[in-house]
């Protein structure tokens, strides 16, 4: 970790959308009724680019298509299983089918709302974008992916999906440069032996650092780790890494089918002994907050350590 | 005048639309003629202007299915090539057309790709909201079906639609009373829809959907209204041919034979003449 404030993902992002609509009055920032004090002085400055939508995900798309289909840059803006699940149909009829230029910033993947319960969670929004034709997927592991990412999308003209996590964290030791988003991945570990590749996304990838520092240091030259930003269109070169290794992890805090364990098998064509760690395929009423959470549903960082040590050895 | 020359392209249209539907054996034609007379008015009738060989005016086709009502029309107006118009499903050759049963917005003259109901009013809102911004004087037309007003988000979209004030954008409602399973007010009931997009600020009025004269008249008072409209159409499902008029097994082609073929085509030349 090598900053000293704990940032939130959507200011970093929104900092960037903010400062290039100031340049560029084609960009709109819509919200479902969703803040962020880097919005805050989006809304404050840049009036005419954002527009509250009311609490309707739905429309929201279909207005934002409307809009990019007359040659507008949107960026629509919700909580992840609104802006995802809730108007999916919406994504695929209009920005996917149509093939238009509307970023969806998908704001608290996974377990991030932990204290609202499971329809708040988004354990399965991977799953279900990762299925529409002619988007681009990218998940923000740290506050620096996701000020790398927004500055992508400034330059796709595709239907796009942000995952961010809804907490403020550190960035990971590892810098992210602008390369690692062309490539739409990054290594936060390399091992000369390479026994292992794990392979996560989102903020979870901290348990899998955190896991594997705690091996015992035999295994501290065998595993590799690594950060798939971009997961759609999924990397042609990350397939020829993947061919390097004969065992291979996924961690990923969504539920397993259609998970990343599903999109790396996808992509592998040769033998592998493979591990996809994920949340159950369960509804989950507890509110223990998120941590907790994800210790008593099978990821916590004993569960990790212990998978990675059967796998390697 | 116009009258006439409304009345011609009517029969010219579904002449042709009737032929490609039989060649190709498949197709929506019951929901294409229920709504062609508007298409009409609106392409024949300046309200939908061309420059250039393109659309100035946007039209979005909500009930996507009736999409095809549009193709012999941009034909007609040399939007789409004739070529595309002429060689859709003729088998063999070198024949080629870009023209699909399922319309998108690759083709020319086609906004949006629909078909899915409900999303049509958010489009336009859209599109509305940007060309003003932009200050392009155009006006956004969006067909929708009756069966839509079953779509939560038809009614996101008009409240939108209101708050936003966009003149420029026109609600077309197609009422032909089918829905698969029948009439809606046998299904679930709509109530009073004219009331209830007046109750969302959205200027309404009611036209017969085949009467050229109604619908000249309200599409030009409707131009003038500084908000945003709505004209409901009652029309006839599968207008134009006794085969299929008001038929619900016509939402879709059905085969026929070559004497049923004929004689439709004979009963539209009548209808016409």
């Amino acid at each position: 970790m090598n900053n000293l404030k704990k940032i939130f993902q959507r200011d970093e992002f929104i900092k960037v959308i903010y400062q290039a609509a100031k340049k560029n009055n084609k960009i709109y920032f819509l919200s479902a009724d969703f803040g962020a004090s880097a919005l805050d002085n989006f809304r404050r400055d840049l009036k005419k680019q954002f527009l509250h939508l009311g609490i309707c995900e739905q429309n929201m798309i279909d207005f934002a298509c409307g809009m990019a289909l007359e040659g507008a840059k949107v960026y629509t803006y919700a909580m992840a299983p609104f802006l995802s699940l809730r108007c999916l149909e919406q994504h695929k009829t209009a920005t996917c089918l149509m093939n238009v230029n509307v970023c969806s910033i998908v704001t608290g993947i996974g377990l991030s709302y932990a204290n609202s319960g499971p329809t708040h969670y988004s354990t399965e929004d991977f799953a279900c974008l990762r299925s529409l034709s002619n988007c681009e997927i990218y998940t923000a592991s740290d506050p620096d992916v996701a000020k790398y990412i927004a500055k992508k999308t400034l330059k796709l003209t595709t239907p796009i999906f942000v995952r961010l996590d809804r907490k403020a964290s550190f960035n990971l030791s590892k810098k992210i440069g602008i390369k690692d988003l062309n490539t739409g991945f990054r290594y936060l570990k390399k091992s000369s032996k390479k026994k292992l590749l794990i392979i996560s996304h989102g903020t979870i990838i901290e348990r899998a650092l955190i896991a594997e520092k705690n091996l015992d240091k035999k295994y501290y030259n065998s595993i590799d780790i690594i950060d798939l930003i971009k997961s759609k269109p999924f990397p042609k070169i990350f397939k020829n890494i993947l061919k390097k290794y004969s065992k291979i992890m996924t961690i990923d805090e969504q539920t397993s089918e259609g998970s990343l364990g599903s999109l790396i098998r996808e992509n592998i064509d040769h033998y592998v002994k493979f591990k996809s760690l994920s949340l159950p395929d369960k509804f989950i009423f507890e509110n223990l907050g998120r941590e907790k959470l994800l210790d008593t549903n099978g990821l916590s960082i004993k569960d990790i350590s212990k998978e990675i040590v059967n796998l390697i050895s | 005048m116009r009258l006439d020359l409304y009345k011609i392209k009517a029969y010219e249209i579904r002449k042709d639309l009737f032929e490609k539907f039989y060649l190709l054996n498949e197709g929506h034609p019951g929901s294409v003629f229920s709504i062609l007379d508007v298409l009409i008015v609106l392409y024949y009738g300046g309200f939908i202007r061309l420059k250039n060989n393109l659309p100035i005016d946007d039209l979005i086709m909500s009930k996507g299915h009736a999409t095809v009502g549009q193709y012999p029309i941009l034909k007609d107006l040399k939007v789409i090539k004739k070529d595309d118009w002429d060689n859709w499903g003729v088998v063999g050759g070198n024949k080629k057309s870009n023209l699909k049963m399922f319309g998108n917005n690759n083709i020319p003259g086609i906004k949006s790709a629909t078909g899915s109901l409900g999303h049509g009013i958010g489009f336009a809102t859209g599109l509305g909201y940007f060309s003003k911004k932009k200050k392009i004087k155009k006006n956004s037309y969006v067909i929708i079906s009756e069966g839509e007003l079953y779509e939560g988000s038809t009614w996101e979209a008009l409240l939108l639609l209101a708050n936003l004030k966009l003149d420029n954008v026109t609600i077309i409602l197609d009422i032909n009373n089918n829905i698969i399973l029948g009439n809606p007010k046998e299904c679930l009931n709509l109530g009073n829809i004219k009331k209830k997009f007046e109750s969302f600020d959205i200027f309404t009025r009611i036209s017969n959907a085949h009467n050229f004269k109604n619908l000249d008249s309200e599409f030009r008072r409707l131009i003038k209204i500084k908000q945003p409209k709505c004209l409901i159409v009652n029309s006839i499902k599968g207008k134009g041919f006794k085969i299929m008029e008001n038929k619900a097994m016509w939402h879709y082609w059905n085969p026929i034979s070559k004497d049923q073929y004929n004689k439709s085509l004979k009963e539209l030349r009548e209808v016409y003449e």
